[in-house]
């Protein structure tokens, strides 16, 4: 016998104070009779004949100590060799994706896989076990294994629908891998079918069980959002938006976009069945500002009939540019986004929002993001040793940086590249290298380890696009709007918001709020599943906007797809026991629990009865 | 101490003995002696000296030979009642037992008996010499009101100290037979005494059946101080009763043997009804013998 609570033990001293209690509480009551012979006589003969009688007195308190012996037993919590009955390992993955909220049938569909999982539940054995995984756009264990159905339920019907799209491929995965050593496992999917992905799980797991809710709904929906550069008009940008019917007949719908609360357009319009209808709406300004468009369709899923996007401001930024080549010059120029200034030695950042060094040393902390062009010397640091003809390897085409630059036939005479493991290096060569980017004094900076005029780029169409792509992304003008639109599910990243340790914090649009701390610069949230504004707090005051929106065809499309399990192959027989250590606390309690029942017999027929 | 209904039953309920007395002085009670009484025994052969008035004429004439008609003598007899006075008497034991005593004595004399009354512990006391006449109830009763019953009981002591009943005379112990010495050895030493003896056995069935006592218990002897612990579960009690009943029937049985007239008092219940039963019942069996010798006559 092993215990897995040995300490408990130390319960049995509690012996000690049992008998002395036992002891000293006996006080027999006095009572006079006219004579004790035949008493004495009696007890005389009862010890005669059963010598065992003189402990019967005690049988109680024998008891008492027996069962102190059982509860000692049972906290110490023992078990023997022995093998393990198993009973079922049920598995339930709840759909928690955004069109299980649809009104098809009534109340939802989610309700509906709630009342289905409910009723499996219902009919779990004494022995089975539960566990609830929550799928959304990240999979959710809400209770692992457990035999205690009350709180599988309780958990069930607390559980909620997010406003993202599904990922049941890897709820599924995840399901199955906590399963594997569970000889008796069903893993079983509730959902409305709306997650494709399901179909790629059931091809590797072929005996996982679907259970199908939902009615088939037409519904609206806005299935994109977008905001770009107004292609007429500098420094104002038209909002985009993709609506789409599925299922039904062709109808009007009314729209409402707004910015900041104000309406900015009004119009009805047809959307067509089973085909994308694009609008665009323009005369948003400059000013920036929250862009929300609101259908009016009363269909079954309200989620997708409102969108939100963020506008930035539109405004000049300046660029302070540092003993900067005429080339260098006008090729920053050519954007009338930016204001540029030239000055042959940096003095301050003051007033500019991008600071771009040529062939010059960068100060340590230059106070503003930078672009230096040359090689990278922070401070008194030393100038990395030159090297020749270095060939270009590698780049990472997807950086903003390189947007529309093609660096592989770069002809490079001589290069500085700095040693390794500082900086992300974004474009590689055979002998280090070539541009970097990472963050000095908690801001953006990107690092040209090369003289333009010491290679042919200048003379490249690549040149000023690298260049007006690398002031655009120190300045966080790139994306900076779509950073702050995201997709429902989408984690959410955020550097330069502080040093290290800080925290920023994530206001949900429910209220509920979210802190992260910063690490490596970036503060990382996972998956925002609430459609909505989410509001973004840093450690220093700073605070920022994030719009989020359902934007699936998937969840917005509410027929009923059906996904069924190819039929499964026949598996090694499943097995009900394995042989491990067994638990002996059930018997032990068991006793204990007959042990107090004779106990109150005996305490009955000695003192009760008359 | 007795009210007079019951002291008018008594009247006609004399304790009768089964043997003859030699009391001494005339009295109600057959003697061993040949007497003046109207009861004809026998004949015997004329002497001269005798009374010719107890001349048989008719045998005379018969078988011609004188023969003198013999006739009973009736003689008084002393009655001595012993009233165990130990502190295990105290209660409804002891109020029964004064009762019994005072009953007895009344009912003895009622029929012209000279009555001792001892109450009994370590030691017999009385109130003086056998009396006798009806005037002597009220010495007697005043005897017994005053006695209580405390302090040790040693019955068969008691017993040994008591001269020999001297020409019969009836014995009545009244006791609860909680003695040291045992049972036999009080119904010995009782038998022993002479005379008619009679053993009125004063019992309280709550010290037979202890069941209104329960739980762990110290029993502490009301003579001896003497304590004893008993859980008193079922079984036990169950034991015990057995046991009481086991010394009932073996103080029936030795009380039998030792030529002891035994009759059981309830204390707790009706103690005239009982005691009248118990002067009937020695008046029965007096009669009876009285029948059986005259038929084998």
């Amino acid at each position: 016998m092993q215990f897995a609570n040995p300490a408990a033990l130390w319960l049995l001293t509690a012996a000690i104070p049992l008998a002395s209690m036992y002891f000293l509480k006996v006080r027999r009551r006095r009572v006079e009779v006219p004579s004790v012979m035949l008493w004495s006589d009696v007890l005389r003969n009862e010890r005669r004949a059963r010598p065992w009688d003189r402990f019967r007195k005690h049988w109680l308190f024998l008891l008492q100590l027996l069962a102190l012996l059982l509860l000692t037993l049972a906290l110490a919590a023992p078990t023997v060799p022995g093998t393990k009955a198993l009973g079922r390992s049920v598995v339930w993955v709840l759909d928690g994706s955004a069109s299980m909220a649809a009104r098809s049938p009534e109340p939802t569909r989610f309700a509906q896989a709630q009342h289905l999982v409910l009723g499996e539940l219902g009919r779990l054995g004494t022995g089975d076990e539960g566990m609830l995984i929550l799928a959304s756009a990240t999979p959710r264990v809400v209770v692992s294994f457990t035999r205690d159905k009350e709180r599988l339920a309780t958990e069930v019907r607390s559980a909620t629908v997010s406003g993202a799209a599904g990922n049941l491929e890897t709820a599924v995965d995840l399901a199955v891998s906590l399963t594997r050593n569970r000889p008796d496992r069903t893993v079983v999917v509730v959902t409305d079918g709306s997650d494709r992905s399901l179909d790629r799980a059931l091809l590797r797991h072929p005996s996982v069980r679907v259970e199908q809710v939902g009615r088939p709904a037409p519904n609206v929906a806005i299935t994109a959002i977008d905001l770009r550069r107004s292609p007429t008009v500098d420094l104002e940008s038209e909002l985009f938006v993709t609506l789409r019917r599925f299922g039904g007949e062709q109808q009007p719908v009314g729209i409402e976009v707004s910015l900041d609360g104000e309406l900015v357009a009004t119009e009805v319009v047809d959307v067509a069945a089973d085909r994308p209808t694009g609008r665009v709406y323009r005369g948003l300004g400059d000013s920036g500002g929250l862009v929300r468009i609101r259908l009016d369709t009363g269909d079954a899923l309200a989620v997708d009939d409102e969108a939100v996007a963020w506008l930035e401001p539109s405004r000049r930024r300046r660029v302070l540019c540092v003993a900067c080549t005429v080339l260098t010059g006008r090729g920053l120029a050519a954007d009338p986004r930016f204001d540029v200034v030239s000055a042959g030695a940096f003095t301050s950042a003051e007033g500019f929002d991008v600071v771009v060094f040529e062939g010059v040393a960068v100060p340590e902390d230059p106070g503003a993001p930078f672009l230096a062009l040359g090689p990278l010397v922070l401070g008194a640091a030393e100038v990395p040793e030159e090297v020749r003809w270095p060939r270009v390897t590698a780049w990472r085409k997807s950086h903003p940086t390189l947007r529309f630059v093609e660096p592989a036939d770069l002809n490079i005479s001589r290069a500085r590249p700095p040693s390794r493991g500082l900086w992300e290096p974004l474009v590689e060569s055979n002998q280090g290298p070539l541009l970097s980017t990472g963050l000095q004094a908690g801001r953006r900076a990107v690092a040209l380890h090369f003289r333009p005029v010491d290679s042919d780029l200048p003379l490249r169409v690549a040149y000023p696009l690298f260049l007006l792509n690398s002031v655009s992304w120190l300045t966080g003008e790139q994306g900076r709007s779509q950073q702050r639109t995201l997709a429902a599910g989408q984690p959410l990243l955020r550097e330069g918001w502080g040093l290290e340790g800080e925290e920023v914090r994530l206001e949900a649009p429910g209220g509920d709020t979210v802190v992260a701390p910063i690490r490596d610069g970036v503060a990382r949230f996972g998956g925002l599943d609430q459609v909505g504004v989410y509001k973004l707090m840093g450690p220093n005051g700073r605070q920022e906007r994030v719009a989020v929106n359902l934007a699936s065809e998937f969840e917005s499309d509410l027929s009923v797809i059906v996904h069924e399990a190819p039929a499964a192959s026949g598996g090694a027989p499943i097995q009900a026991s394995a042989a491990g250590r067994v638990s002996i606390l059930r018997p032990i309690l068991l006793l204990i629990a007959l042990l107090l029942v004779l106990e109150w017999v005996l305490y009955q027929k000695r003192y009760r009865d008359a | 101490m007795l009210d007079p209904g019951f002291l008018a039953r008594l009247e006609a309920l004399a304790l009768k003995s089964r043997r003859r007395v030699s009391g001494g002085r005339a009295g109600l009670h057959r003697s061993q002696r040949r007497g003046q009484s109207m009861e004809f025994v026998d004949h015997r052969e004329y002497v001269p000296g005798d009374d010719i008035r107890h001349l048989d004429w008719h045998l005379a004439g018969r078988l011609d030979k004188l023969f003198i008609k013999l006739f009973e003598a009736r003689e008084d007899r002393t009655v001595r009642i012993l009233l165990d006075g130990s502190s295990s008497m105290s209660g409804a034991k002891w109020d029964a037992a004064q009762r019994a005593s005072a009953a007895a004595a009344y009912a003895s004399l009622c029929g012209l008996d000279r009555v001792q009354v001892f109450t009994c512990t370590d030691r017999a006391r009385t109130d003086g010499k056998p009396l006798r006449g009806r005037a002597a109830v009220h010495r007697i009763f005043r005897f017994l009101q005053k006695s209580k019953a405390s302090g040790p009981t040693d019955l068969a002591r008691v017993l040994r100290s008591l001269p020999q009943a001297r020409g019969g005379g009836i014995t009545v112990l009244i006791t609860d037979l909680w003695d040291p010495a045992g049972v036999d050895e009080c119904l010995a030493r009782l038998g022993h005494l002479g005379g008619e003896a009679h053993l009125l056995h004063v019992l309280d069935p709550r010290e037979l059946d202890p069941g209104v006592l329960r739980g762990d218990l110290t029993l502490v002897d009301s003579e001896t101080g003497e304590e004893v612990s008993v859980t008193l579960d079922r079984p036990t009690r169950e034991r015990f009763k057995a046991a009481a009943r086991e010394w009932l029937e073996e103080a029936e049985e030795l009380a039998r043997r030792r030529g002891v007239t035994y009759f059981r008092l309830d204390a707790s219940g009706d103690v005239e009804e009982d005691l009248l039963a118990w002067l009937q019942a020695a008046e029965d069996s007096w009669q009876l013998k009285r029948a059986a010798r005259g038929l084998g006559r």
